[in-house]
């Protein structure tokens, strides 16, 4: 008997109808949240008297950043931080955490890419060797930026990023060719890969005319927002 | 946004035949549907078998305004749609496994296959949405885990009826999606319409992977949130979802 054939459904009743934003909450979020605001200010309740020592509750961009900088430099992947009428929430996935496909070797190149508040700083820092120092110095810690570092250094190459954050397969199905391989030459609508989310099956286009020269992800793996997937040479 | 259905005896699939007709410039709303497919297919290529009249097989054009990034929930808003038009239609009260297949108790009555297509019109998205109608939809090695419309209704299904229940459904829900907070709104909805939202204990099989734990809510992108025994939150975005025995 399969097992779909033997599960419980939960009366409406018990059904909870909370979304993931409590479960969030549930995780630590706002924990951590305290814990930042502490290590700033010393130990303050939780509570509107806190926000009322801001008379402006919101952040400007240089205390947004180093709030980026502190919970990337102590590992966290989920921070939030509450204001009367203001909250902010940042959040970082590793990719090992991201279960949509099976976990292969790594043999082609940086493939763990993970979208993180830092890899978003270093692709708007506004130069490939910017971002690049920022990868290999002071954000050592971040395989999204240096993902984007190692694709921006193939110098010259056009790079075709994911739209999505989902399973990238090179071919149509799992019997048929791949779309693309090192050498293929491709055009603006030559299909070059698909990738699967919430079964969406996303047909991605090279968008330029020239010839495949790397191929940043294997077949079946995960990928991000903004990873590079191939290096096209025009 | 009004659609427009065209309707075939027979087709290799719905969902190629709409892809064409994106690919020449169809405007969003076009439907298209057929009474047997030669070639129906699920996900990956999987076969999807199609006897004439025994299932719905319906595929729509859409050309989503938002950003592309969050297109996946536009399988999330079909399976939604479906159950509305099952419910109104045929009163018939479905679940939703994660993320878009439409079940009748513990088995399964509707598939959905969602692709983009790239074109000069633009890039679109098609959704094949496949109902069984009667049991002749399906191989009888299927009948422990398949259902159909009539099975669970012990009458024939108001075909007619299902349609312009599923357009409605679909289009009303769409143009939901898209507008302010739309995604949360919708992400509620079949977080309330979902037994596989929270606390589901699940096994999810991805490639040589596989994981177990309990469900716990959407992400916005409406991937699931899987916890382990170990107590670690796991994002599912792909893989085949099984619900296992509660304990």
């Amino acid at each position: 008997m399969s097992e779909q054939a033997t599960q419980q459904q939960p009366s409406p009743d018990e059904q909870p109808q909370e979304g993931a934003r409590s479960e969030q909450q549930r995780q630590g979020g706002r924990e951590r949240g305290r814990r930042r605001r502490h290590g700033q200010r010393g130990p303050q309740p939780q509570s509107s008297s806190a926000s009322s020592q801001h008379p402006d509750p919101s952040l400007n961009m240089d205390e947004l950043r180093d709030l980026v900088q502190l919970i990337a430099e102590h590992g966290f992947t989920d921070f939030e931080l509450e204001r009367e009428g203001f909250r902010v929430r940042l959040r970082r996935e590793l990719a090992p955490q991201v279960i949509s496909a099976p976990v292969q070797p790594h043999a082609i190149a940086p493939q763990e890419a993970a979208q993180t508040p830092a890899a978003a700083e270093a692709s708007t820092a506004g130069s490939a060797s910017a971002a690049q120092a920022s990868a290999s110095h002071s954000q050592p810690r971040h395989p999204g930026a240096e993902a984007k570092a190692a694709a921006s250094a193939d110098e010259g190459l056009h790079i075709i990023t994911s739209p999505i954050v989902g399973t990238f397969y090179r071919s149509p199905s799992p019997t048929s060719e791949p779309f693309v391989r090192i050498g293929s030459h491709v055009d603006a609508d030559s299909i070059v890969c698909i990738i699967e989310a919430m079964k969406l099956m996303n047909e991605i286009q090279a968008e330029t005319t020239g010839e495949v020269v790397k191929i940043y992800v294997e077949n079946g793996q995960p990928v991000e927002y903004g990873q590079p997937l191939f290096g096209i040479k025009q | 946004m009004h659609p427009t259905i065209l309707r075939y005896d027979s087709l290799p699939s719905t969902n190629t035949e709409a892809a064409r007709q994106a690919r020449h410039g169809a405007p969003e709303g076009l439907c298209v549907i057929a009474r047997e497919q030669t070639a129906g297919r699920g996900r990956r290529d999987r076969v999807w078998v199609s006897p004439m009249d025994a299932g719905l097989y319906f595929s729509i054009l859409l050309r989503p305004k938002m950003e592309q990034k969050l297109w996946p929930l536009l399988t999330l808003m079909s399976a939604l749609a479906v159950g509305e038009a099952l419910e109104s239609a045929c009163s018939l009260s479905t679940d939703i496994k994660w993320p878009n297949d439409v079940y009748a108790g513990e088995r399964k009555l509707c598939g959905i296959l969602a692709e983009t297509v790239e074109a000069e019109a633009g890039r679109a998205v098609i959704i094949g949405i496949g109902i069984n109608l009667s049991d002749r939809a399906f191989p009888e090695e299927l009948k422990g885990i398949a259902t159909s419309v009539e099975a669970e209704t012990g009458r024939a299904a108001p075909r007619e009826r299902l349609i312009e229940s599923l357009t409605d459904a679909l289009l009303k829900n769409y143009e939901a999606l898209q507008r302010p907070s739309g995604d949360t709104l919708m992400l509620a909805e079949w977080t309330a319409r979902s037994s596989y939202a929270e606390g589901k204990r699940v096994r999810v099989e991805v490639g040589e992977e596989t994981i177990e734990g309990v469900t716990r809510g959407l992400e916005p992108d409406g991937a699931l949130r899987v916890e382990t025994v170990e107590g670690e939150i796991k994002l599912v975005r792909a893989g085949d979802v099984t619900a296992l025995r509660q304990t």
